[in-house]
C-alpha cells in the first residue's frame, strides 16, 4: 500500500566532532502538505535539510522520502526533489531559457516537456524575449517565478523552498503563495523555511527548531492557542524561550 | 521649533515618466518608531532619500527638525543617521575598524573615542567580535554593526531602509529591542519593511502604493477601524470550495491562508451565509475574523479606485 507520507524522519542526529547540530529529531510530513520549518540561524535547519536532500550523511537515524530511503537510494531521492532558494537557484549570466535548458539536462527532462515549460513561462511572464535577455536583468518577482518553474521542471513530488521569498514585497509574496497552494492542491508536498512569521501563518503545519531539537510542531492555530498568543512571532519567541 | 520632527507637504518626485512620489504628506513626531510599509517601487525609499536630503523633491516643501529640506541640507544631515538597504560597511575591515572609520568621518573629538566605543559596544554587544572582519559576521550582527555606525554622531533621527531583510527571527527580535531602546532615549526611527508583522511593532505606519500613501495610522487602529468585514471559512477540502466561491456572483474576494479560506467582502455588507453554503457545500463553517494588517493591505490594493468609499 502506498504511504500517505511524503517525508518521514526518525531519530535523526548529526554530529560535527563534539557538536551536535541535529539532536535526535523525528518528523512526518504528509503528501500535499505545505510544511513550515522555522528556527534561528544555527538551530540546525540547514543541516537537517541537507540530510533530507541526501547532501550530507546523518550520524544516525532514518529518513524516508517519497517511499525511498535517503541513505540507501540517495540518487533516486535527488531526482524527486525540487530545491529553490533565493540565492543559488539560477545562473544570472544565462538567459531564462538557458537556465531551463540547463536544469532540464541535469534532470533528463524530455525535449517536448522543456518546450512546453518554456511556453508556459513566456505566457506567465508575458515576455517574448526570454532567450535574449540575461536572467539578472529580470525584476526580482519575475526571477522568482522563473526559479519556481525551473525548480519544478522535472516534476518532483517534493519541493523545498529555502527562504525563497526573502526580499519580496507583500504583493509578490501573495502571488507566489497562490502558486504554492496550487501545487499543494495538485498533490505536491512543499517544505518551506522562512524567517518571516507572516509566511509561517500560511503553512498548513510547522515545526520550530532550536539548538538541534524540534521544540514544537502543529498548525499555526494550534500553536497560537497553546501559547495563548495572537501572533506566530510570539509563538516562536516563546517556543525557543527567548 | 515645531513639535513635529519631520513635516513634509505635497511632495512629488518623478524619474523619467514614473511618478515615484505623487504628492504625499507626512507629519512625524519625536520619540517614535515610524513604519513605511509597501511593495517595491511604492515610493518608500524615495521619500526616505528626500528626508535624508540625498534627493530633491520636484514639488512640495518640508522641514526636518525645523530646517528646510531645500535650503538647509547640511543642518539636516548632521542630525540624521542612515542605514541603506544594501550592507554598505567595509567587509574587509574588522568591526572595530569600521566603527573607527565612522568615528573619524564624523570628526568626533579623539578624546571621546573610548567612551563612544564603550557606549556602542554596550548597545550592540559586539565587543567579543571586535577583530572579526565585518564580512564574516552573521546577517544579524552585520545589521547591529551598521546600526551602530549610523548612530556614531548621535543623530536625532534614524532612517533604516529595509534593515531586516533576510535576518533570522531571533536577530530581528534583538534588532527591534534596540530600536525600542533608541526610541526611549528620545530618538525618532523611520523604518521601511515589506513585512506586516514588523509593521505591527511600529507606533505609526504609512502604507505606500504606487507613489501614494494609501493609509496611515496606529497599526491597531487601522485594523479596528477597517470597515470591510472579513470572514474565515473552514471546510475539509478548501481549494475546490474556494474555486466555487470565486466563480460565484458573491460580492466578495476569496483567498487561501493555510488550510482555511479568507473572505473579504467587497462592500460593508454582511455576506449571506446561506448563499455561501449553497455554493460551497453545507458542511462549511463561517466565522467573522479580525483581519491582519496584511489582509487589509492586500485588500486596499485590490480596490484602488474605491479607497474613499472604504474610508
Amino acid at each position: 500500500m502506498m504511504s500517505n507520507d511524503a517525508l518521514t524522519i526518525q531519530n535523526l542526529t548529526k554530529k560535527f566532532g563534539t557538536f551536535t547540530a541535529v539532536d535526535n529529531i523525528s518528523l512526518t510530513v504528509k503528501k500535499g502538505e505545505v510544511f513550515g520549518f522555522l528556527g534561528a540561524n544555527g538551530a540546525g535547519k540547514t543541516t537537517t535539510i541537507r540530510m533530507i536532500c541526501a547532501l550530507l550523511e546523518p550520524t544516525s537515524g532514518e529518513i524516508e522520502l517519497d517511499g525511498l530511503s535517503v541513505l540507501r537510494q540517495p540518487e533516486e531521492v535527488k531526482m524527486r526533489i525540487g530545491y529553490m532558494s533565493q540565492k543559488f537557484s539560477l545562473y544570472q549570466d544565462l538567459t531564462p531559457f538557458e537556465n531551463m535548458e540547463f536544469f532540464s539536462e541535469i534532470y533528463n527532462v524530455a525535449p517536448e516537456k522543456l518546450a512546453e515549460e518554456k511556453e508556459n513561462l513566456a505566457a506567465e511572464l508575458k515576455l517574448n524575449n526570454l532567450d535574449n535577455i540575461l536572467t539578472k536583468e529580470l525584476p526580482l518577482g519575475y526571477k522568482q517565478r522563473l526559479a519556481l518553474r525551473t525548480t519544478l521542471i522535472h516534476d518532483p513530488p517534493i519541493l523545498f523552498l529555502d527562504e525563497a521569498t526573502s526580499g519580496v514585497d507583500p504583493v509578490g509574496r501573495r502571488q507566489f503563495w497562490d502558486q504554492i497552494y496550487e501545487l499543494s492542491a495538485a498533490g505536491k508536498t512543499v517544505f518551506v523555511t522562512t524567517h518571516y512569521m507572516d509566511e509561517a501563518e500560511y503553512c498548513h503545519r510547522l515545526s520550530i527548531m532550536d539548538k538541534g531539537k524540534i521544540v514544537q510542531t502543529g498548525t499555526p492555530a494550534e500553536l497560537k492557542d497553546k501559547f495563548d498568543v495572537s501572533s506566530m512571532q510570539d509563538v516562536f519567541l516563546q517556543a525557543i524561550q527567548y | 521649533m515645531s513639535e513635529k520632527i519631520i513635516q513634509l507637504k505635497n511632495i512629488a518626485k518623478r524619474y523619467d515618466n514614473i511618478m515615484a512620489l505623487d504628492h504625499v504628506s507626512v507629519s512625524i513626531p519625536h520619540s517614535a518608531i515610524i513604519g513605511f510599509i509597501g511593495p517595491d517601487g511604492a515610493g518608500k525609499s524615495t521619500l526616505m532619500k528626500i528626508i535624508l536630503t540625498l534627493e530633491t523633491a520636484d514639488e512640495g516643501e518640508g522641514t526636518v527638525l525645523g530646517n528646510s529640506i531645500e535650503t538647509k541640507k547640511r543642518a539636516i544631515r548632521r542630525h540624521i543617521g542612515y542605514m541603506p538597504e544594501i550592507f554598505s560597511l567595509y567587509t574587509d575591515l574588522s568591526v572595530e575598524e569600521n566603527l573607527k572609520f565612522f568615528f573619524q568621518i564624523y570628526k568626533i573629538p579623539k578624546s571621546q573615542y573610548k567612551e563612544k566605543m564603550e557606549m556602542l559596544y554596550g548597545f550592540n554587544r559586539l565587543e567579543n567580535f571586535k577583530t572579526t572582519l565585518a564580512g564574516h559576521l552573521s546577517g544579524g550582527m552585520k545589521q547591529k554593526l551598521a546600526l551602530s555606525c549610523a548612530l556614531m554622531h548621535d543623530p536625532k533621527i534614524l532612517v533604516l531602509d529595509e534593515p531586516t531583510t533576510g535576518v533570522d527571527p531571533v536577530s530581528r527580535a534583538e534588532f527591534w529591542k534596540m530600536l525600542n531602546q533608541l526610541k526611549s532615549e528620545g530618538k525618532t526611527v523611520l523604518i521601511s519593511t515589506p513585512y506586516l508583522d514588523e509593521a505591527m511593532q511600529c507606533d505609526y505606519i504609512y502604507l505606500f502604493h504606487q507613489g501614494k500613501i494609501l493609509k496611515q495610522g496606529l497599526p491597531d487602529q487601522i485594523i479596528s477601524e477597517y470597515e470591510i468585514p472579513f470572514y474565515q471559512i473552514e471546510t475539509r477540502d478548501p481549494i475546490p470550495a474556494m474555486k466555487k466561491l470565486q466563480r460565484s456572483q458573491l460580492h466578495a474576494r476569496f483567498y487561501l491562508i493555510g488550510d482555511t479560506i479568507h473572505c473579504a467582502m467587497l462592500t460593508k455588507a454582511e455576506p449571506s451565509v446561506l448563499e455561501m453554503k449553497k455554493i460551497a457545500g453545507n458542511e462549511i463553517t463561517i466565522k467573522k475574523i479580525t483581519p491582519t494588517l496584511e489582509d487589509i493591505f492586500l485588500d486596499l490594493l485590490e480596490r484602488p479606485g474605491e479607497i474613499n468609499d472604504v474610508k
